[in-house]
């Protein structure tokens, strides 16, 4: 395991995946990728990545069924979720919150602050932070 | 034919001392002997003697009938059977007939005649022959004849008498009764007479009271009895009752009418359960009306009183009622007795009033009591009695008026000296004295009667006066017993033309005398029963004449008796031909009952009476006339309007309600329906009435422990039951229902409403319906603006992702033209996910689907909160941010995120159109009218707003001084969904705005 921070991102939609997979690496991180819940819940079984970038709306299991089936297997592993999601209506937020979910970034994302923002959501781990950059 | 005078049979003591002077003194004795006819005949019945009296009754002259057969002196029937030939043997056989005959006078007429026939002996050579003396009777058979048709009148009289009626003897033992007195009582006439009159009623005591009463005050109305009859059956009956006196003046008993007052009383209870009916307002009369204070102080007068005492209703309330009697003690007892029996009637006062003569008033007063039965005062009413005394004198002087038809007698004749000593007596004297001639002759006439001074003076007054007639006395014969006797009597004189003494007939008149005080005591007893009664009685001949009135009919018209006896009866009404029908009415069909007719009286009142009217006949049978009795039934046909009109009110409340309405009694069954009730239930009102409730409803349980409910709360409202009709209908009704009571506050049912809540149900179902479709639908459209949200959102994080990687250089570097061509893009993407966020807000807003969610906080966190996410945007344009807020906390309540929103909205324009200096939050607390406002301004230094721009400034989608080349963020939604949100949680956004100057915007929510 190298010392950058492995970051999952779970999104049904290629764009939404290929746009933070780009600005994850861009900033020295190591993306994995999963374009449906159950490929997420998988993977993040097997990887333990350090964060997991959750979409919400996705066919067959969404993303509040993906995070609670994550945290069911985790076995006393604490794993990070961070909800990011189109649904950035009223109310959201507290949904996001109730579902157990570490955060919440509204789509569209703003990629100036969007590794910022990434950022406050690991460890406090230097290690885990990408080498050389800001 | 003189000599048999002679013979000493009649007058053998006299002390004759010739022939001659026998004879003067028989031509003497004859003419004092004009009452009777004696007439002496030959043994073959030929008139040998014709007497003054005998010509006076027959009407012969002596020389017409002398030496004729006394047979012409019989009627024709008589004669032919052969009657004066048996007279004559009979008295030959038995030495005298007596008997009554019918006799013929001159002029073919005839009398009823005593006959008494006594043989004579024969003398000096005279044949045998017969003294026949006669006495016409007639009279006394007219008399009797009378006696017999009063009886039946006073028979028919009370027979005909529509109240219950009965006389009693002073001890109140039943002496006689009517028909409806049997009917009352359940009793026959026979079981009735000799029982006592207090064992027909509920309560003796009272009854026997009654009697008592009536005895002490001679007159006792509106006394009031519960009769029971033997079924068990009670009436109450209200007693009219006076004492009734012989001729002699002699108390005989009681008379008393009683009146069937159960429906008036019925009516009365009625009237009262209807309203807490107030009894002085009805006793509103003619009369003078007065209330006294238990301190003897006038509390109250009407207009009358004030008439009658000539002072003014200020001068005489809280002035001492007894001041304003000539007799005030006798005022003051009057008052005193009202208090202590609770009624006075008919007590007597002199009114002096402020000017003018003394009135005589006659007072009938009661106490009246308050709600809670303690004495108030008197309550009294006043009738001016002047004309009513002078009308009572003048009756009494009738009752006073004797007939005095007394006949004179033969039947004892006497010779007194003028020493008072009997000289000589005939043999009918001595039976009617008992004592024998010989013992009579000698002694003292007066002796033989009981009152002896009286005798005397007889005597002397026929010495005086040369003759009495009439003169009665009571004898007393040997025995004891007594007789009333009549004498005529005359002096005669010796040859000297002295006087010798007085000659006297006796005539025993205790027969006459007592048929004669029979028929007065009749008529009295007439009288008194006329004058017992409460009504106007009025005695009305066939042809509609009025020929007797009673006291209470002069009462009730305001005539003398003297005016309406002999005047048409039809006269004193409204519709004369109305009163003829009835009087008609009662000839023909015997009896009316309850016949209404309008009296206007002599004063020009008018008033509705009752009229109960019955024949009555003589004693053969023949109809005389009417006796009408008349009730004043204003008073009652008053309550019976009043009545009337609150129950057709009541009904026509019931009936015009749209709901329908019933009451039941406690049992819950029904006492009455409206239309309405008929038609929710399809059963008729004579179905419904008397059957339970809860029959009718679909849950007779519910139903009935809905009416269990109301008795234990006194009111349900909207307790809903399904009521089903006869055909199966079913109803959904719900019920509003109370109890009421009577007057008295005694519970009496239940009064229900149902409104027939059907069509409610099913409005509500729908509506029930539509709020589920509704809320679908809000379910299915806040989804739609949730997906519409995030699919309008999810290519726009492409679009301004890879833009910005671009744009930050991560992709390699870019030309100046691929730099600001990607910037466009940006902006362009921002400014279209500004729209996006806006109208999905807008639509949460317009939608009602804004969550509001009122909770208490500090005005001073909301407004740090606000400032500390717009900080960054300001710090970017070197802009400074401030808050004014008090040291204290500012309280509020309300939607902490609507309010926060505004505030961001207000705030964010504030920064965005300010290019230097500063924006400032200010929080305070502002009072208006009523109410304590927090007050958040937002002012800021920018470039402000034109005068032409402010009207449009809240509309939608407008952003003001935006020219084509757009410096500002924003989609001009902002104040528009500020202002909407504003009236959410009831507050205002105002603003003020200087151009070039700045900018001020005012949010303002109340608490």
């Amino acid at each position: 395991m190298t010392g950058v921070a492995r970051i999952l991102v779970v999104d049904d939609n290629r764009d939404n995946r290929k746009l933070m997979e780009y600005l994850l690496r861009a900033h020295g991180y190591e993306p994995l990728t999963a374009s449906s819940g159950s490929a997420g819940v998988r993977m993040a079984v097997e990887e333990q990545p350090d964060l997991i970038l959750m979409d919400i709306q996705m066919p067959e299991m969404d993303g509040f069924e993906a995070g609670a089936e994550i945290r069911r297997r985790a076995r006393g592993a604490r794993h990070r979720i961070v909800a990011v999601t189109a649904f950035a209506m009223v109310g959201d937020r507290e949904r996001m919150q109730l579902a157990g979910f570490d955060g919440y970034m509204t789509k569209p994302i703003d990629p100036r602050r969007f590794i910022a923002e990434i950022e406050g959501f690991l460890p406090e781990r230097s290690s885990h932070r990408p080498r050389g950059e800001r | 034919m003189r000599a048999w005078l002679g013979s000493g049979e009649l007058l053998g003591h006299a002390q004759f001392d010739t022939p001659e002077e026998t004879v003067d003194f028989i031509g003497n004795v004859l003419e004092a002997s004009t009452e009777y006819s004696m007439i002496a005949m030959e043994a073959d019945g030929a008139i040998v003697l014709w007497n003054q009296g005998a010509r006076l009754l027959y009407g012969y002259e002596p020389e017409e009938v002398l030496g004729r057969s006394a047979t012409m002196l019989h009627v024709d029937q008589d004669a032919a059977r052969g009657l004066p030939l048996e007279m004559m043997r009979a008295a030959l056989e038995t030495g005298k007939w007596e008997g009554t005959v019918d006799r013929r006078r001159r002029d073919a007429s005839t009398f009823p005649a005593r006959v008494v026939v006594t043989p004579l002996r024969g003398c000096h050579g005279m044949d045998d022959g017969f003294l026949l003396i006669s006495k016409d009777i007639s009279d006394e058979v007219r008399l009797a004849q009378e006696l017999q048709e009063t009886q039946a009148y006073t028979r028919s009289l009370i027979e005909s008498n529509i109240d219950a009626l009965m006389t009693t003897d002073p001890l109140g033992v039943i002496t006689d009764v009517n028909q409806q007195m049997e009917e009352l009582t359940g009793r026959g006439r026979d079981e009735l007479i000799g029982s006592r009159f207090k064992g027909c009623f509920t309560d003796p005591a009272l009854a026997e009271d009654g009697i008592r009463l009536v005895l002490q005050e001679g007159r006792v109305t509106n006394y009031e009895l519960t009769a029971r009859a033997k079924d068990g059956t009670e009436t109450v009956v209200s007693y009219n009752a006076s004492t009734f006196n012989d001729a002699g003046g002699k108390l005989r008993g009681v008379f008393a009418a009683a009146r069937d007052v159960t429906a008036h009383k019925t009516l009365e209870r009625l009237l009262r359960d209807s309203e807490a009916y107030n009894r002085g307002l009805i006793e509103a009369s003619v009369d003078g009306l007065v209330t006294v204070s238990p301190a003897g102080q006038i509390m109250d007068v009407n207009e009358q009183m004030c008439r009658l005492s000539r002072y003014s209703r200020e001068d005489l309330i809280g002035t001492p009622f007894a001041e304003y009697f000539a007799d005030d003690s006798r005022a003051t007892d009057g008052v005193n007795k009202t208090f202590e029996k609770g009624v006075v009637t008919d007590y007597v006062l002199t009114l002096r009033p402020y000017e003018g003569d003394d009135v005589q008033v006659s007072f009938n007063a009661s106490v009246f009591r308050d709600p809670a039965g303690e004495v108030r005062g008197i309550f009294a009413s006043a009738r001016d009695i002047t004309d009513q005394a002078h009308l009572q004198r003048q009756l009494s002087d009738e009752r006073a008026y004797n007939r005095g038809l007394i006949e004179a007698s033969v039947d004892g004749l006497i010779t007194v000296d003028a020493l008072m000593r009997i000289t000589d007596v005939n043999e009918t004297m001595c039976r009617m004295t008992g004592y024998k001639r010989t013992e009579l002759v000698g002694s003292s006439f007066p002796d033989y009667f009981t009152d002896p001074a009286e005798a005397t003076r007889g005597v002397r007054q026929t010495l005086d006066r040369g003759a009495v007639t009439d003169y009665e006395l009571t004898l007393r014969n040997e025995d004891g017993a007594e007789r009333l006797v009549s004498f005529n009597a005359a002096i005669f004189r010796d040859q000297d033309n002295d006087v010798r003494g007085i000659f006297a007939s006796a005539r025993d008149i205790t027969e006459q005398a007592a048929l004669q005080s029979m028929l007065a005591d009749e008529q009295v007893y007439n009288r008194s029963l006329i004058e017992a009664s409460a009504d106007a009685q009025f005695a009305i001949a066939p042809d509609g004449v009025i020929t007797d009135v009673n006291e209470e009919a002069t009462r009730l018209t305001g005539y003398s008796r003297k005016h309406l006896v002999s005047s048409q009866f039809v006269d004193y009404f409204t519709d004369p031909g109305l009163a003829g029908a009835g009087v008609r009415e009662a000839l023909h069909e015997g009896r009316v009952l309850g016949y209404e007719l309008v009296l206007v009286t002599r004063h020009g009142r008018r008033m509705t009476v009752s009229f109960n009217a019955a024949v009555f006949s003589d004693a053969a049978g023949k109809r005389q006339g009417i006796l009408a009795g008349a009730r004043d039934s204003t008073a009652q046909k008053a309550l019976e309007q009043e009545l009337i009109d609150k129950q057709s009110y009541t009904r026509s409340l019931i009936e015009s309600s749209i709901d329908a309405l019933m009451t039941t009694d406690l049992l819950g069954v029904i006492t009455d329906v409206n239309e309405q009730m008929e038609q929710l239930t399809g059963r008729s009102r004579e179905e419904l009435v008397g059957s339970p409730f809860k029959a009718y409803f679909t849950e007779p349980d519910r139903a009935e422990d809905g009416i269990r409910l109301v008795l234990r709360e006194g009111t349900v409202t909207n307790y809903e039951l399904t009521a089903r009709a006869k055909d199966g209908t079913q109803t959904v009704v719900s019920y509003n229902a109370s109890t009421f009571h009577d007057a008295a506050g005694k519970l009496q049912g239940v009064f229900a409403a149902a409104r027939d809540v059907t069509e409610n149900k099913e409005l509500e179902a729908k509506l029930h319906r539509t709020n589920v479709e509704l809320e679908d639908a809000n379910v299915t459209k806040d989804r739609f603006l949730a997906s519409m949200s995030h699919e309008l959102r999810t290519p726009l994080n492409a679009i301004l992702g890879f833009t910005g990687t671009m744009l930050m250089g991560i992709a390699g570097p870019l030309t100046d033209d691929q730099e600001d061509q990607l910037h466009t893009v940006e902006q362009n993407g921002k400014h279209l996910l500004s729209i996006i966020n806006d109208l999905l807000d807008l639509a949460k807003i317009e939608s009602g689907k804004v969550d509001l969610k009122f909770e208490a906080f500090t005005a001073q966190e909301v407004v740090e909160e606000v400032t500390s996410g717009l900080r960054s945007l300001a710090d970017d344009k070197d802009l400074a941010l401030k808050t004014v807020m008090p040291e204290e906390a500012l309280r509020i309540r309300s939607d902490r995120r609507a309010l926060c929103q505004i505030l961001i909205n207000l705030a964010n324009n504030a920064i965005k159109f300010t290019d230097s200096g500063e924006v400032t939050i200010v929080v305070e607390q502002v009072r208006d009218d009523h109410r304590v406002l927090t007050r958040f301004t937002v002012l800021d230094t920018g470039r402000g707003i034109k005068p032409a721009d402010q009207g449009k400034l809240f509309a939608a989608f407008e952003q003001v001084g935006v020219s084509a080349t757009r410096r500002h963020e924003g989609t001009g939604l902002g104040l528009y969904i500020s202002r909407k949100l504003a009236e959410k949680i009831h507050g205002t956004i105002s603003f003020h705005s200087e151009e070039d100057k700045g900018s001020e915007f005012v949010l303002e929510v109340a608490e």
